[in-house]
């Protein structure tokens, strides 16, 4: 009459399965550096759609290298170093500036990849330099998402005279940028 | 004329900003050289503002896709398969594919992982985030927030080494530095996984993906680090009793 009781089950072993390793599908590694790679370039075009794009050009020119099965330190450099002459093409494109011009700009010129935080510390040091209605113009516009008329309303001015106003915080965002 | 032309630059950005934060392709052309360098400001601006931007299941779903086949998938315009170089990736992958392969990218790959995970969702986009911070705090908004007693004393803590604890809804690591006790958040930043704590290599572990943190919050992950662990907010009271602010 002991079956069934719970002191009775509890004695037998568990049943341990363990899944290999190896069964994992090489393309999940391949998304997880590539998530890396997306957030990297994201960082410095700012906009989801042109990130979608560099990132997959990035991941059809590693196909090769991914399949050649290099080890996880070299895949990742290759990576990095695709995605900064990705975006060394894609500014190129955009200005009509040969590549080598862009190389040397202080957005793409990097040996390593810089850390996540590293571009939001960059940007919160240019800010810091700023007079404060640029800083304001610009925190509010594009870190908290406001309409360029929300501003406006906010800084106690006309929609045309934001207009201005961000331009010049942006050519004085990029003189900060230049000298540090 | 030299305010006309201001005027007539400052539109031409705006359209260009606007577009870039709403998420639509940067549009610029080689007559915006002159405000490249402004230009390159607003991306990065506007690059910051996800904090740790992520790619979204749809576009990751398609990346997988392309990755499986190794070639241009339909969606691909030619362009963009020219621009990345596909035509002799395609060549040298139809020339690689043999029998000692074990996926469909090639047999050593597997050492890169460490376990399978579900696709990552895209965090929501909050339209009137805060600034980002270099190192969040987890706050709770005030109509949940509370202080939890944890059980602990300072003195139950030892020096340099994570205790895990909850407040309610929030998982936390305390570390103790002298008198000092620190809280961080008890979960990965790169995917929703709680750490673990590995004695032997003083690291906290995330179990999902071999990816580690130090003592202090800290990515170990060499290259493109992930953002450090949030803080959480902690007090000791005058007897010692530790306390932290969660829901």
């Amino acid at each position: 009459m002991e079956q069934g009781r719970p002191d009775r089950l509890d004695r037998r072993p568990a049943e341990v399965v363990e899944l290999p390793a190896s069964t994992a599908p090489p393309v999940d590694v391949a998304l997880e550096e590539l998530e890396f790679v997306y957030a990297y370039i994201f960082a410095r075009v700012g906009n989801r759609a042109d990130a979608e794009d560099l990132t997959q050009q990035v991941a059809l020119k590693a196909i090769p290298r991914l399949r050649e099965g290099a080890s996880q330190g070299a895949i990742r450099s290759y990576l990095f170093a695709t995605a900064r002459s990705a975006l060394a093409s894609f500014w190129s494109a955009r200005f009509g500036l040969p590549e080598e011009e862009l190389r040397e700009d202080t957005w793409v010129d990097s040996n390593q990849p810089e850390p996540a935080g590293e571009s939001v510390e960059r940007v919160e040091r240019i800010l810091s330099q700023l007079p404060s209605n640029y800083r304001k113009l610009l925190e509010l516009r594009f870190l908290r998402g406001y309409s360029l008329k929300e501003v406006a309303a906010e800084l106690g001015t006309t929609l045309g005279g934001i207009k201005v106003m961000q331009l010049r915080a942006l050519r004085a965002a990029a003189r900060v940028a230049g000298d540090g | 004329m030299a305010e006309r032309d201001e005027r007539k630059a400052a539109e031409r950005i705006d359209r260009l900003v606007a577009d870039v934060l709403a998420g639509r392709h940067l549009k610029a052309s080689p007559s915006d050289a002159t405000e490249r360098e402004a230009i390159q400001v607003a991306a990065r601006l506007a690059g910051v503002r996800d904090g740790y931007p992520r790619m979204s299941s749809a576009f990751r779903r398609r990346l997988a896709g392309l990755l499986e086949r190794g070639e241009a998938p339909g969606w691909m315009n030619r362009r963009a398969a020219l621009a990345a170089g596909l035509g002799l990736a395609a060549g040298a992958a139809a020339g690689a594919v043999g029998g000692a392969m074990a996926g469909p990218l090639g047999g050593k790959l597997e050492d890169l992982v460490a376990a399978r995970r579900p696709a990552p969702a895209a965090p929501p986009r909050a339209a009137h985030a805060p600034p980002a911070a270099t190192r969040a705090t987890i706050e709770p908004v005030p109509d949940l927030a509370r202080w939890w007693n944890t059980g602990l004393l300072l003195t139950d803590l030892a020096d340099g080494i994570p205790h895990r604890v909850t407040a309610g809804a929030i998982g936390a690591f305390l570390v103790r530095r002298g008198d000092t006790v620190t809280g961080m958040s008890s979960v990965c930043t790169h995917l929703p996984c709680e750490l673990v704590w590995q004695e032997d290599k003083k690291l906290l572990n995330c179990p999902c993906h071999n990816l580690a943190f130090d003592v202090q919050g800290q990515s170990t992950r060499e290259g493109y680090a992930l953002p450090a662990l949030p803080y959480v907010k902690v007090r000791v009271r005058a007897d010692g009793r530790i306390e932290v602010l969660g829901t």
